[in-house]
């Protein structure tokens, strides 16, 4: 409401922004009494001191009366312009002396307690007009969108100056004469309607929310500023965007919608870029002035009514150090004002398809089989025995089963030149049963998600409220993998007194996930086994290897005292749970004091509970139990018994955490208005305090139905002293490390400030300065207060007399800069020791968890942010240019250390990084032609970072490999690659040394860093995004296309099973290994390294890590499309709904990428040596929102 | 406006309400040490988590494969634990990088450690003397244990005639991580710290605790005695080593422990094993016997009939791998001291004296029926005899290198060592540069720690 209602005067000449909004907040106020109060007593006259004015503008007389009377003057500058009036009056009431002031104008006023509303006096039909007949009294209410009524809106007969206001209660009565007539009905900040008069003796109108002047006002989380009065850099996302996409998380709905902020496939945000070193660039969110220390799932995506995204210097300069990468403010939506509650219901569905691993580039299975019988040939790969009872493949296994399989004889020979034909076919069997295709088939499914939401709101003049709840039911794209939410969420805003507010807010959500998949388990990393069929015949499990050789399983599981030992992967993910439940609870209550004029006071208090519980249960069917018993199964050597020193049952693995927040706000509230000056300034003092705490224990030998669990001789297995299966004295299965407990605590205590002038709303200079001091373990406070301010400026150019133009709505230049800071809460100046109870001695002891940096600074960083914003042609287009430049000194990161200190890596100072960028953001409407409406949306950004110096050397050329090399010039996530040269004549890779010579890694090694080549960075520079939406009547499709560019990523790695271990560390080999080299002359065709002998053979790595495997990551999605309709009110009046919204979305439809291997690139960066994620699925989704 | 005053009060009261004791709060689990007693809680950290490298306790492992003990074929696979050895052997850069620099990671660890203590233990005034004494004198042994066994890798083997000019290993003697590095102390120079901190220690330390991971003044007294012996110091590594066997010199007798199948089962070799002076142990994932080791046949030569030390062994393919009993030991024994007293003994000839520390180990190895004590009046077979005794009591704790570097100064004992790896074969010749082990290239600094040769 207030939002509107702030542009009610937007046009005013000499508009006192400031002034208008203190002045709203009360109307606001009164107008809910008015709602209520009968007995408002009309007659009670307020009885004001001398004025006397002459020759002033009306509007200025207004004010005048108000600053004497108590009252709050409603009125429209254009309206009002340029009528000039006296007055003198010794003592009078209000209604005497503005009976005085209109006498002779066009203008009535209607006094309700502290209210005086200005209107045009209605027309009043003159007696001798001939056709008199022909008047028709037309009435009607206008309200908004959300039922609530609008005062002051203008009704005027099309083509005359025949026109009224509203009333207070959003009334209109006016005449009009021609049968023909048009009324159109406009109001600031609302879509104007033309209604073509037909006989009707009622008008009911409701106005729609421009959307073209939403994002108006701008909420920092402390303030709510007006958008004219903003010089720092923000981004808004309105509740229209968010309500038209269907997702389980907000995050993906503001994807693609704001310059700078980049949306990751999991959710994650991170805005302008890296900043900073840390492991976190998450940015802060902040939900109704608070951070929350639970995640972004515990927001309800549809209790959202913006998004605002803070930047800039000025953001972290009233957040502190925890916004150094920039503040998500979400504001969730409020009560409303109307009388009836607002009932609204949806319910949404999104199917995803099952993930794809063709697009992997995965061998094919005889493709892998045919490199495991080449490695076998080359004759490195032993049988297991005694000493080495590791398992190796299937297609191992039998040829070392066979009996012509002899380790000296057969060297040489290629396995099928003397396994026997039944051997063979066994094998030729396998190539044929492609474990990727098992692994798709008995793991995988679409994924469902269902959302049911139901939100009520309304209210009355002295308390207003919203309340949702949510469902979600999940079905992921795992078997037996789910998520189940509930939420609910209940806002209510209480006036207590005239002077006094109170707000609440309880917020509390439940989610249950289950996962098939767990540690050791981890079948949700892709699968594992390139080849076998997971069921065989019969629907019996195949076994596959892992933990122990197949041979020593089948020999054991005969014996007595022994399970079966058998693996498959199947099998074990259908007898793995793991479940988490999670609570969050968030409680705030606010209470806002009138305290005199212009001065308020707010206090703020939020209590926030996250509660984890995660249990993994490993049944007896599971690998792991049967495993961990089996192993521990042996012979006594005392008595000659056989022990189970590892009890029979199943094994549970909980994990249980708890964070607690405490935060408390204490804020005054100033404004000040004199002549064309305006300031508002706050100023504040915080608390904040979050505690975490974890518990992590196993138990063995469990029953989960008979909830019994078993003791175990930990100390003897961990030391090995117990007999197991094969004599020796050790065995590598199940270790106990005791339970782990965990608690730290965060505490935060912070003074604040904001100060805004403005001068006749055309200058704008602000101030925004905090220091936050905390309990830094050890720190001394010189090193724990951080002082964070920024300063800003503004021009309104639009609004200067000499710039005056019809077709610019908006011209406005505004700059920041500031200081902001970070501390890296895991390091100190002071070496930091864990307590710990030591393993063998059980003595209480310490180990060095950090050897402290007694030169570690704070790091610094310097933003600059200049910018323009504009709209034209009636903000048909309108947009912003910023260019931003930050300058971090002393940024935090992992320095590498010559080992001889005895610690590889410290956090220190290692860098100075200069980050700079632009980014546009663009809307415009190229089209309005009646009832059809194209917007286009286009957000655009560019982001530069160059490490300006650097203090750290990367030690090793590994580390400059993995990312951990940063260079003077150079993006501080540049990427390093071997200039590739080929194969040599016997099929090993060979690169380039900085001589420009080709070396292999046994003749010559590369070892220094010019010897590799600067490949690009892994983060895009450039990043881009289009929206736009066509309706039509009730239709509306809205496209989104995303695109990043100019950035780079590495290929998986080829990975021969030179070893034959199948298990599950290792990848699956890629299908580039049937291009290998095979013979010679197939360096001349091939950049394929050949299947080597022994590990050392071949040097992989220069193969893999060479520019080679590097390709262009650059990318254009098709992110999102969405079709809605929304049933008009005609095709309703039947029914008991006031609104109907159907919509269908989809979302990644197609991605074109650059790379010619057809990767995509959003599943693998320059760093990530062997691991990648999977690519994104399709996903469809269908939706209703009926509004009662 | 009462009430407008009464809300600035609370209000300024809330403003400057001493921020200092809402942020003051002790974190759980961790310390500043700032008190002797954290000092002490962080010597006694034995073994920690499994997670990570044991802290006081951590020894070197990549000498335990270096030496003619082990015998490798170029023409089978090699274990990567092994494979780490030959980087040093064939001084493959890449390779040593790539194995990285664990080995040397954890003994600086070490080093950081007792800095930490001796730089933070002057400004505490908590415990009694005699527990401040303790320690300081077990950061001066582990230190000492640290240095002495890097300077014996990475530099030439001590000789008085070159010690001060052969470039030794950097010495850091604080903890500030931020300080220089310290360029390459001469041998000389390293040498002089080890005996200076060891004789310090000695007189600092109690007598012999049952925690051999906690070093006492035995374990100092028996470090001082490997490190005269290193240095030629016989008469200083007799008196060394009978200053360790008067505080404590029993030995197992093997066969007590033989069970009704023939097998051993010894008390672990851990921080309570009474044959121990000093106990370290290597990381478990770089330990010998965590994979497949040959042993050469010249060393399996040397056991001989009823030695139940043979049986750590395990045959495979008429191969014998090193598997069943301490891999892990990287500390000190009395053995050790035992056969440091009978080769100074011997050297002195005072043979008789020798032959009964000899056959005092001896008696407790072998079974009874096969035991004979060696007698002999002729010193170079009582050396020899001494010398073989080492090796195989000695074996696999990381010594035989040393042994070889040191008896390569000895014309008679001088030994050649050939080593094949990738087809590339290269020749030790005694006393040839190739006997000292290049640095990890991740440790080297411009113009202040140069690699060898």
């Amino acid at each position: 409401m207030k939002k509107k209602l702030t542009r009610l005067f937007l046009n005013r000449d000499k508009s006192k922004t400031q002034k208008i909004i203190m002045r709203l907040s009360m109307f606001k106020l009164v107008m809910l009494l008015s709602f209520l109060t009968t007995y408002a007593n009309v007659n009670s006259q307020t009885i004001i001191g001398k004025i006397k004015l002459s020759e002033v503008e009306l509007s200025d007389a207004f004010e005048q009366i108000e600053e004497v009377c108590d009252c709050d003057f409603i009125f429209n500058y254009n309206d009002v312009k340029g009528y000039k009036v006296s007055i003198d009056l010794e003592s009078s009431s209000v209604e005497a002396c503005l009976d005085e002031l209109l006498k002779g104008l066009p203008f009535q006023y209607k006094k309700e307690n502290e209210l005086v509303i200005i209107s045009y006096k209605k027309t009043v039909p003159v007696a001798t007009q001939p056709q008199s007949q022909q008047k028709r009294e037309i009435k009607g209410k206008v309200t908004d969108e959300d039922g609530n009524t609008l005062p002051g809106v203008s009704v005027v007969v099309k083509g005359t100056t025949n026109g009224v206001s509203t009333d207070i209660d959003g009334n209109y009565s006016i005449s009009i004469e021609n049968e023909n007539a048009v009324l159109v009905f406009s109001f600031v900040g609302m879509e104007s309607q033309e209604i073509k008069f037909k006989d009707q003796s009622t008008i009911n109108i409701v106005l729609k929310e421009d959307q073209s002047q939403l994002g108006e006002v701008v909420v920092t989380g402390y303030q709510t500023i007006s958008r004219e009065r903003a010089t720092g850099s923000f981004a808004i996302v309105n509740e229209k965007v968010l309500d038209s996409k269907i997702s389980t998380d907000f995050t993906s709905r503001i994807d693609g919608m704001v310059s700078g902020l980049q949306v990751d496939r999991e959710g994650n945000m991170t805005i302008r870029g890296i900043s900073t070193l840390n492991a976190s660039t998450k940015p802060l969110v902040v939900v109704d002035g608070f951070p929350i220390e639970g995640d972004n799932l515990s927001i309800n995506p549809n209790d959202i009514k913006s998004v605002n995204v803070l930047k800039d210097a000025a953001a972290a300069s009233i957040w502190g150090v925890r916004a150094s990468n920039g503040v998500v403010v979400v504001i969730t939506k409020n009560g409303g004002k109307a009388k009836k509650p607002v009932v609204s219901f949806s319910y949404n569905m999104t199917i995803k398809d099952k993930p794809d691993f063709s697009s992997m580039g995965y061998a094919s299975p005889a493709d892998q089989i045919d490199v495991e019988l080449e490695t076998l040939q080359n004759g490195w790969v032993w049988a297991p025995s005694s000493w080495s009872t590791s398992p190796v493949s299937q297609v191992a296994d039998i040829v070392f089963g066979s009996a012509n399989y002899s380790p000296w004889s057969v060297r040489g020979k290629h396995p099928y030149e003397y396994i026997t034909d039944e051997e063979k076919e066994k094998i030729e069997l396998l190539k044929t049963q492609d474990g990727v295709k098992e692994y798709e088939k008995y793991f995988l499914r679409n994924s469902v998600n269902q959302q049911y939401n139901l939100s009520i709101n309304g209210g009355s003049d002295a308390l207003t409220y919203y309340v949702s709840g949510i469902f979600d039911k999940n079905k992921e794209s795992y078997l037996r993998q789910g998520m189940d939410r509930f939420m609910l969420n209940s806002k209510m805003d209480i006036k207590l007194s005239e002077r006094v507010k109170l707000t609440t807010g309880v917020n509390i959500s439940h989610q249950i996930s289950t996962s098939p998949s767990s540690g050791p388990n981890d079948y949700m990393m892709g699968p594992k086994y390139g080849y076998g069929n997971y069921l065989d015949g019969n629907g019996n499990y195949n076994p596959f290897p892992k933990g122990v050789a197949q041979q020593f399983k089948d020999e054991y599981a005969q014996k007595d005292g022994f399970l079966n030992w058998d693996y498959n992967p199947l099998q074990d993910f259908r007898n793995t749970t793991d479940e988490t439940e999670t609570n969050n609870y968030r409680i705030l209550s606010g209470l806002n004091v009138k305290l005199f004029k212009g001065l308020a006071l707010d206090v703020k208090y939020q209590y926030e509970k996250f509660l984890s519980k995660q249990e993994a249960l490993y049944n007896k069917e599971n690998f792991v139990t049967r495993n961990s018993y089996n192993q521990y199964t042996g012979i006594d050597p005392e008595t000659s018994n056989q022990v189970h020193s590892f009890p029979y049952g199943e094994i549970q693995k909980n994990n249980d955490r708890e964070k607690l927040a405490h935060s408390l706000r204490t804020q005054l509230n100033y404004s000040l208005e004199f002549g064309d000056h305006s300031i508002k300034a706050l100023a504040g003092w915080e608390y904040r305090n979050i505690s975490y705490s974890s518990v992590r224990d196993s138990y063995v030998g469990y029953e989960s139905q008979l909830l019994t669990g078993n003791i175990v001789d930990w100390k003897s297995i961990n030391d090995r002293k117990v007999p197991t299966w094969n004599g020796s004295k050790y065995a590598r299965g199940y270790y106990y490390k005791g339970p782990a407990f965990s608690e730290t605590e965060e505490r935060y205590v912070s003074a604040y400030t904001n100060i805004g002038y403005s001068f006749a709303s055309k200058y704008d200079l602000t101030f925004s300065g905090r220091i936050d001091d905390s309990n830094l373990f050890g720190a001394d406070r010189s090193y724990r207060l951080l002082p964070l301010w920024s300063v800003g400026a503004g021009w309104n150019i639009s609004k200067e007399n000499f710039f005056k133009s019809e077709k610019v709505n908006l011209l406005k230049l505004r700059m920041t800069y500031g200081i902001n800071g970070n501390i890296d809460r895991t390091t100190v100046p002071q070496m930091k020791v864990r307590i710990l109870r030591d393993m063998d001695t059980q003595d209480i002891v310490g180990e060095i968890e950090n050897p402290g940096n007694p030169k570690l600074k704070w790091e610094k960083t310097s933003v600059t942010n200049l910018a323009v914003d504009f709209g034209f042609f009636n903000n048909r287009i309108a947009g912003s240019i910023e260019y931003y430049k930050k300058i971090s000194n002393d940024l935090l990161g992992e320095k590498v250390l010559n080992p001889l200190y005895g610690y590889t890596t410290i956090k220190s100072n290692i860098a100075e990084l200069s980050n700079k960028g632009f980014e546009l953001q663009l809307n415009t409407t190229p089209v309005i032609i009646k009832d059809f409406k194209w917007d286009l949306g286009v957000n655009f950004s560019y982001n530069k970072n160059s490490v300006v110096k650097a203090y750290s050397d990367a030690r090793s050329l590994r580390d400059v490999i993995d990312g951990k090399y940063i260079k003077t010039g150079r993006p501080i996530d540049a990427g390093y690659a071997y200039r590739y040269a080929g194969l040599s004549e016997t099929g090993t890779p060979l690169v380039y040394n900085k001589e420009g010579e080709k070396v292999d890694q046994i003749a010559n090694v590369v070892e220094n860093v010019d010897d590799l080549k600067y490949v690009g960075a892994t983060i895009a520079p450039y990043n881009g995004s289009i929206n736009t939406s066509f309706s039509y009547k009730g239709f509306n499709l809205n496209m989104l296309f995303t695109g990043s560019f100019g950035h780079y990523f590495k290929m998986a790695p080829l990975e021969y099973n030179t070893s034959m271990m199948l298990d599950f560390s290792g990848n699956l080999i890629s299908n580039e290994a049937k291009d290998r080299w095979r013979k010679e002359g197939d360096e001349m065709i091939t950049n394929i390294p050949k299947v080597g002998g022994s590990p050392w053979e071949i040097e992989y790595d220069y193969f893999n890590n060479s520019d080679y495997k590097v390709k262009p990551a650059d990318y254009i999605s098709f992110k999102e499309v969405v079709l809605s309709y929304q049933f008009n009110k005609e095709c309703l009046s039947k029914l008991p709904f006031s609104s109907i919204v159907l919509s269908a979305q989809a979302r990644n439809l197609g991605k074109w990428v650059k790379n010619d291997q057809d990767i995509d690139p959003e599943t693998r960066t320059l760093f990530a040596y062997g691991s990648m994620s999977m690519p994104t699925q399709k996903s469809f989704s269908i939706g209703l929102k009926a509004t009662f | 406006m009462k009430n407008n005053i009464k809300i600035f009060i609370v209000l300024a009261a809330m403003l400057f309400v001493g921020c200092d004791s809402l942020v003051d709060v002790e974190p759980k689990g961790f310390m500043i040490p700032q008190k002797a007693s954290d000092l002490r809680m962080m010597l006694n950290n034995v073994s920690g988590r499994y997670t990570k490298p044991r802290p006081v306790t951590i020894g070197y492992s990549l000498i335990q494969y270096a030496g003619d003990q082990t015998y490798y074929s170029d023409s089978e696979p090699i274990d990567g634990k092994y494979e780490s050895v030959y980087a040093y052997y064939m001084r493959d850069t890449k390779l040593i990088q790539e194995h990285n620099h664990g080995d040397i990671l954890y003994m600086s660890q070490l080093v950081a450690l007792s800095n930490t203590v001796l730089d933070i233990l002057p400004t505490t005034s908590d415990l009694s003397v005699a527990e401040r004494n303790q320690i300081k004198g077990e950061a001066l042994v582990h230190r000492s244990y640290a240095f002495l066994t890097l300077v014996n890798i990475h530099a030439a083997h001590y000789d008085k005639n070159t010690a001060s000019a052969d470039l030794g290993i950097p010495m850091l003697l604080n903890h500030d991580v931020t300080a220089d590095i310290p360029a390459r102390s001469t041998v000389q120079e390293v040498y002089k710290q080890i005996t200076d901190d060891l004789t310090e220690a000695i007189d600092l330390l109690g007598g012999i605790t049952e925690n051999r991971a906690l070093p006492s003044k035995a374990a100092a007294n028996a470090l001082l005695a490997r490190t005269n012996l290193y240095m030629s110091n016989f008469n200083d590594a007799l008196t060394n080593s009978e200053n360790v066997l008067e505080l404590q010199a029993n030995l197992y007798n093997l066969e007590d422990y033989l069970t009704a199948d023939d097998v051993l089962d010894l008390p672990g070799r851990d921080y309570k094993c009474e044959e121990t002076i000093l106990h370290k142990e290597v990381d478990n994932s770089m330990a010998a016997g965590s994979a497949k080791r040959y042993v050469s046949a010249e060393f399996w030569a040397l056991y001989k009939e009823g030695d139940l030390r043979a049986k750590y062994y395990s045959e495979t393919d008429g191969q014998y791998s090193y598997t069943n009993y301490p891999y892990t030991f990287s500390g000190i024994l009395i053995s050790e001291m035992l056969l440091i007293r009978a080769e100074c003994n011997a050297r002195k000839g005072k043979l008789a004296l020798a032959l009964t520390d000899l056959n005092y180990i001896r008696s407790h190895r072998f079974k009874a029926e096969n035991y004979t004590d060696l007698s002999s009046e002729n010193q170079d077979e009582v050396m020899d005899w001494v010398l073989n005794e080492r090796r195989i009591e000695l074996a696999w704790i990381g010594l035989r290198w040393f042994d070889m570097k040191r008896l390569n100064k000895e014309v008679k004992y001088q030994k050649t060592l050939t080593r094949t790896y990738k087809g590339k074969t290269i020749v030790f010749e005694p006393n040839s540069e190739l006997w000292v082990f290049p640095f990890p290239g991740s440790i080297l600094e411009e113009g202040l720690i140069e690699q060898n040769p």
